[in-house]
């Protein structure tokens, strides 16, 4: 459990959880800002188009409709049969010309008290000729009136027309006011949209960052260190885990990191042998079973070999036990060194070892055997360290799908007993016994 | 956790208190009772008819607000230097004459929304027609009626070289100006127009133009009490549901040959 970084203070995974939830409070404080300021914009305009917009409108076509008003009074002052009529029309005229209510705008003020002024002509001009004083004027005078009281009215009916346009300026005002409103609102909208759409696309970056940080900084240290547990559960290639950035993972980590040294180490324990460094009979027996296995399977060759040091009661007797150890040793080493690939050698128990050959046939099984015989007669001999030894050696193969472990092991060390009766150092295979029934048939 | 039960009881108990304290204050809201103040001046705005009833766009105005707002209204005749000091003194909650808004005034009284824009007109003699108000004025040899508190009166104060003559209401300044009591009357132009448009007028007229001075028109509002905050807000939405319902033009259509608003 021991930090292999020490002096490295690591933060724990409570303080990963407390700044992701920081990101995600804060996005959601920042997201609520500029929803509620986005909102308040929008009902002040909303305010704004009830308290101004609205009610200019309004005032619009309000003036628009007083406009046509004062265009009846003036037709009933400039053609008006009656005095009554004229006077109460010109009256009314000129208080509406001077309404506040047309003060909206500088033109139409002004257009609106000129027609006023051209009403007030035509009514001082048309007075004298419906009034009992007509008669007391003279012939020119009349003629004078009469002339006047035309021309207004012509001017009148021009005026009417400038009149229709400014009606008409009027409303189109109306509905740009209208339009400008509509615009607004819609501009409103779309941002909202806008901030709903980024507010999406901003969670969907939040929920990203926090997503990625958790798979880095969690889910693929607990992952890996998994991976790692089944890995040292197979016995296969183990890789060590890489550093974690919080402390408990790192801690996950550093215990599956070390569990894998002691776990190697156990294993070596459990299936070495301590003299020789060979391996025991036990894994031997283990192995040589998977490999058989592999064998049938496959239906591929392979050959087991049994290996006795010969006489070497008397290496014990005469040179003492370090020396009958230490010529072991020498043996497998030398044996190590003469095994070809993927094959291997265990420790029966005494001075006796058994190897297994994938692979191999009789003939090229009995030749790298006898390779060993010789060499470890050669070596033994030159070595100067341990004395002359010599090796017996029994060979046997797989013959049939049905052939275990136990069985090859027992026809090859009855041909290592074979090659011990036939006068040590020497290599014999067994030869399975020979059924004369099957000749028969 | 005692204290907790406790202090949760005590809350509720308070919020039902609340509750039932709001409803009976809504429930005398609705019924509340309006004193509005309304002077016998003149046609159209505020007169008394044939029957003995006061109408005119005044009254059916204040009327109509009163049914917005679902109050008991009743009509309190008052002459019209007295409107403001009622409605300071709470006599009067509503007051419908014709009331300008002056500074002077808004420290008194609250101002609803508008309900009609007017001017200020110089009323005189038809020969005198063609003279400039403001030159009237600054006559010495003048005499001009006026009615005792309106800003027509405060500005003739201001502004007149000549003799004043204080009346009680319009009515009277009319009466005045038949009578040749006086030069000259400075009155709201559209009871001006009511007044000039009677057959036994036709010998008066407009002096000139109204005129353009900005404490004499304008937007024209009713007076409320200060008393009561909450009656401005619900007159003015009262007015605006007027405006937009279209029965504020119909009341305008029934007293004036043009929309007043």
């Amino acid at each position: 459990m021991q930090n292999l970084t020490p002096g490295a203070k690591r933060p724990h995974i409570r303080r990963l959880l407390q700044k992701l939830t920081i990101v995600l409070v804060i996005f959601v404080i920042c997201a609520l800002a500029i929803v509620t300021a986005v909102h308040r914009y929008s009902i002040r305009l909303i305010d704004t188009s009830q308290k101004e917009l609205l009610p200019a409108i309004h005032d619009h076509q309000r003036a628009a409709l007083n406009l046509e008003r004062l265009e009846r009074m003036g037709d009933l002052v400039a053609y008006g049969g009656s005095l009554t009529l004229i006077r109460k029309n010109a009256l009314a005229a000129q208080v509406l010309a001077f309404q506040p209510s047309f003060g909206f705008n500088q033109n139409t003020q002004k257009t609106v008290r000129a027609a006023f002024e051209l009403i007030r002509e035509i009514r001082r001009t048309r007075q004298p000729l419906l009034s009992s004083r007509a008669e007391r004027l003279s012939s020119i005078e009349h003629e004078n009136l009469i002339q006047l009281e035309q021309t207004l009215q012509t001017r009148w009916d021009k005026y009417k027309q400038e009149l229709f346009e400014l009606q008409n300026k009027i409303i189109s005002d109306a509905t740009a006011l209208q339009t400008k409103n509509m615009t607004l609102i819609t501009a409103t909208n779309n941002q909202m949209l806008m901030v709903a759409a980024c507010s999406i696309s901003m969670l969907l970056l939040v929920v990203f960052i926090i997503g990625y940080n958790l798979y880095k900084h969690l889910i693929t240290p607990v992952t890996e260190a998994s991976q790692a547990l089944t890995v040292l559960e197979q016995q296969t290639e183990y890789t060590p885990l890489k550093e974690a950035r919080y402390q408990e993972l790192h801690n996950i980590r550093n215990t599956v990191n070390s569990l894998n040294g002691t776990m190697k180490k156990l294993h070596e324990m459990a299936t070495r042998d301590a003299l020789t460094g060979c391996i025991n009979r036990g894994y031997f027996m283990e192995r040589a079973q998977q490999i058989l296995t592999v064998a049938h399977r496959t239906k591929s060759p392979m050959a087991i070999v049994m290996l006795d040091v010969d006489h070497f009661k008397r290496v014990n007797d005469q040179y003492g036990h370090a020396m009958g150890d230490d010529t072991l040793k020498f043996a497998v080493k030398w044996i190590s060194s003469l095994l070809p690939n993927g094959s291997f050698i265990g420790r029966m128990g005494g001075e006796e070892f058994a190897m297994i050959f994938p692979g191999y046939g009789l003939e090229d099984a009995v030749e790298v055997s006898d390779k060993i015989r010789s060499e470890i007669e050669q070596n033994s001999i030159n070595s100067g360290t341990i004395p002359a030894i010599t090796v017996s050696l029994g060979v046997d193969i797989v013959r049939h799908a049905t052939d275990e472990v136990d069985k090859l092991l027992s026809q090859a060390d009855k041909a290592l007993y074979q090659a011990k009766a036939g006068g040590r150092n020497q290599v014999v295979s067994y030869q399975p016994p020979v059924f004369i029934s099957d000749e028969s048939q | 956790m005692a204290c907790h039960k406790l202090f949760s009881i005590t809350c509720l108990a308070i919020g039902l208190i609340l509750i039932g304290f709001s409803q009976t204050l809504s429930a005398a809201q609705k019924n509340k009772t309006i004193k509005i103040g309304i002077s016998t001046s003149f046609p159209p705005f505020n007169y008394l008819n044939e029957n003995g009833k006061i109408s005119g766009y005044n009254a059916d105005i204040a009327m109509a607000v009163c049914r917005k707002i679902k109050a008991h209204c009743e009509f309190t005749l008052l002459p019209f230097p007295q409107v403001i000091p009622a409605l300071e003194a709470n006599e009067i909650q509503l007051a419908a004459s014709n009331l300008l808004r002056t500074e002077e005034r808004a420290k008194r009284i609250n101002f609803s929304a508008k309900y009609y824009r007017s001017t200020s007109s110089l009323l005189g003699h038809m020969d005198n027609s063609t003279q400039k108000p403001v030159e009237v004025i600054k006559n010495p040899d003048t005499s001009i009626a006026v009615t005792a508190g309106s800003t027509q009166w405060r500005y003739l104060s201001d502004h007149a070289k000549g003799e004043i003559l204080v009346k009680a209401s319009i009515g009277e300044t009319m009466l005045a100006l038949q009578k040749s009591q006086v030069d000259y009357i400075l009155i709201p132009t559209l009871f001006a127009l009511n007044f000039l448009e009677r057959p036994e007028n036709d010998n008066l007229d407009f002096v000139g133009l109204p005129l353009e001075e900005k404490t004499l028109s304008g937007d024209v509002h009713l007076g409320i009490t200060k008393a009561d905050p909450e009656l401005k807000i619900q007159v003015d939405q009262a007015i605006q549901a007027l405006v937009n319902s279209g029965e504020l033009r119909a009341l305008s259509k029934k007293y004036f040959p043009f929309n007043v608003y």
